[in-house]
């Protein structure tokens, strides 16, 4: 479950005014919203990415608003995609992995299971700057959901891609849904794309 | 690199005379330097074959080699750790110590070596200094060295990591990283250009570092002895050849390694 109890956070100029929103466990909820409302700040606030001035988080249930990125285990896939630069595609998927201790076997399926899921077994080798902007977004996807979290947040998923690209990241939301019972929530000014996905839609 | 169109290049001549001869002239007045060290030590080969043979140069030789590189360690660990800080945290006295650490690339040679020997031998320090033998001995041609050298690589460092948003360790902190894990496997491979510059540079100023060290660690010959010391001595005893001769080892020795650091770093950029 993800849930946001009355958030308020200010960075410059900006203000995000008191946002709360609940998302069930195993369900996918779509946060949408004008340009420049604040979604990103949402998202990145419950990643852990950006400290809150009022209000609470919540992960699974506990309260999570001090608690660090790295022990929140949310699988997220930024709206700037951000690959590690010098990392080919992957070491990029196999980082969380490796830093969890996962043994080479376990390693070796999961990142052959991901690249044949969004269609990425003739890019492992390539490094970032050889992608184009829809594989650069496909393998931050593997990467975010490589350990298996049961907690997803994508910024922007489906932005500037193309049909192909925006058809795998779907599909991939509705195997995390099915196969893995994650809660996703999803920040998108194509609402559209995720029909059938998500049934909980947040306006900010 | 994308060079201007040919026609804009030639569209003022007297612009483009002014460039050249401003590029013809330096590198001519930096080869005649060569040159004429060069051609000092051959005039008098046989004065120049037996400076290079002697016990003392020999020994100024591998000091000079071992205290720059280990120098160069320092200066790396030293001027990134600082260079990360600032570059990555606010805090209260953040622009005081940007400023500080520019400050022995500013400094005359001479004060640094000054600074650094009243600092071990007229405060409390010495009792430190009596115990550790820092100056006048090998521990001190480092410690100078090593001043400037972490200002060169701090000042490369910090515009790399300022060039860097912080976007990619906070990606790594939600994939389980902590910081130093962030920082080790994702921004330190994304700054080795950065890292190799810096580390070109340290070494080279502390390769020819004179003034610091001739103050604290002293000239005393295949003791405190590193190269620029050696030519410095030699010219004292009116050696003018010996003097041209490790000027010219030393200008050998920063070639290859310049060379070899381009190559390297064309190596890394073309991956």
């Amino acid at each position: 479950m993800i849930e946001l109890i009355d958030v308020c956070l200010r960075r410059g100029t900006f203000r995000l005014p008191e946002t709360s929103l609940k998302i069930p466990a195993s369900t996918c909820g779509v946060v949408t919203g004008a340009a420049g409302a604040g979604k990103t700040f949402i998202v990145e606030a419950i990643c852990g990415l950006q400290e809150i001035d009022a209000g609470t988080v919540k992960l699974r249930g506990q309260e999570a608003s001090n608690m660090a990125p790295a022990d929140r285990k949310i699988g997220y896939l930024p709206q700037d995609v951000v690959l590690f630069p010098d990392m080919n595609v992957e070491a990029n998927i196999r980082f969380g992995l490796k830093l969890q201790r996962w043994s080479k076997n376990q390693m070796h399926d999961r990142i052959k299971e991901l690249a044949e899921e969004l269609e990425l077994e003739d890019l492992l080798r390539r490094k970032p700057h050889q992608l184009s902007g829809g594989q650069q977004k496909r393998v931050a996807m593997a990467r975010a959901v490589a350990l298996k979290p049961d907690i997803v947040c994508l910024d922007e998923p489906f932005a500037s891609l193309d049909d192909h690209s925006q058809t795998l990241i779907r599909q991939s939301l509705k195997r995390l849904l099915a196969e893995q019972s994650a809660t996703i929530l999803v920040v998108t000014h194509q609402a559209q794309m995720v029909d059938g996905i998500s049934n909980l839609e947040f306006q900010i | 690199m994308n060079l201007p169109n040919r026609q804009i290049l030639n569209s003022d001549r007297r612009f483009s005379i002014v460039l050249i001869v401003l590029t013809i002239g330096f590198s001519a007045i930096l080869l005649a330097m060569v040159c004429a060290n060069a051609w000092v030590a051959v005039s008098d080969q046989v004065g120049v074959w037996e400076t290079l043979q002697r016990t003392e140069i020999r020994q100024a030789i591998w000091l000079s080699i071992g205290t720059s590189l280990l120098s160069t360690v320092i200066s790396l660990w030293a001027g990134t750790g600082i260079a990360y800080l600032v570059s990555r945290y606010k805090f209260f006295g953040r622009r005081a110590v940007d400023l500080l650490m520019d400050l022995p690339v500013f400094l005359p040679p001479l004060v640094i070596g000054m600074s650094l020997l009243i600092l071990f031998r007229q405060t409390p320090l010495v009792a430190l200094d009596d115990w550790l033998q820092i100056a006048f001995e090998v521990p001190a041609i480092i410690l100078a060295q090593s001043i400037v050298g972490t200002a060169f690589v701090y000042r490369t460092m910090k515009a790399t990591f300022d060039r860097q948003t912080g976007r990619a360790e906070e990606i790594a902190a939600t994939l389980g990283a902590t910081h130093w894990q962030a920082f080790a496997s994702v921004t330190m491979p994304a700054s080795k250009q950065g890292l190799l510059a810096s580390a070109a540079m340290a070494w080279a100023r502390a390769f020819g570092e004179f003034g610091p060290v001739l103050v604290f660690a002293g000239s005393f010959r295949g003791r405190t002895e590193v190269l620029p010391v050696s030519i410095y001595l030699e010219l004292n005893s009116g050696n003018v050849a010996g003097a041209a001769a490790i000027s010219l080892l030393m200008i050998a020795v920063a070639a290859i390694v310049l060379l070899l650091v381009r190559v390297v770093a064309q190596d890394r950029s073309g991956r």
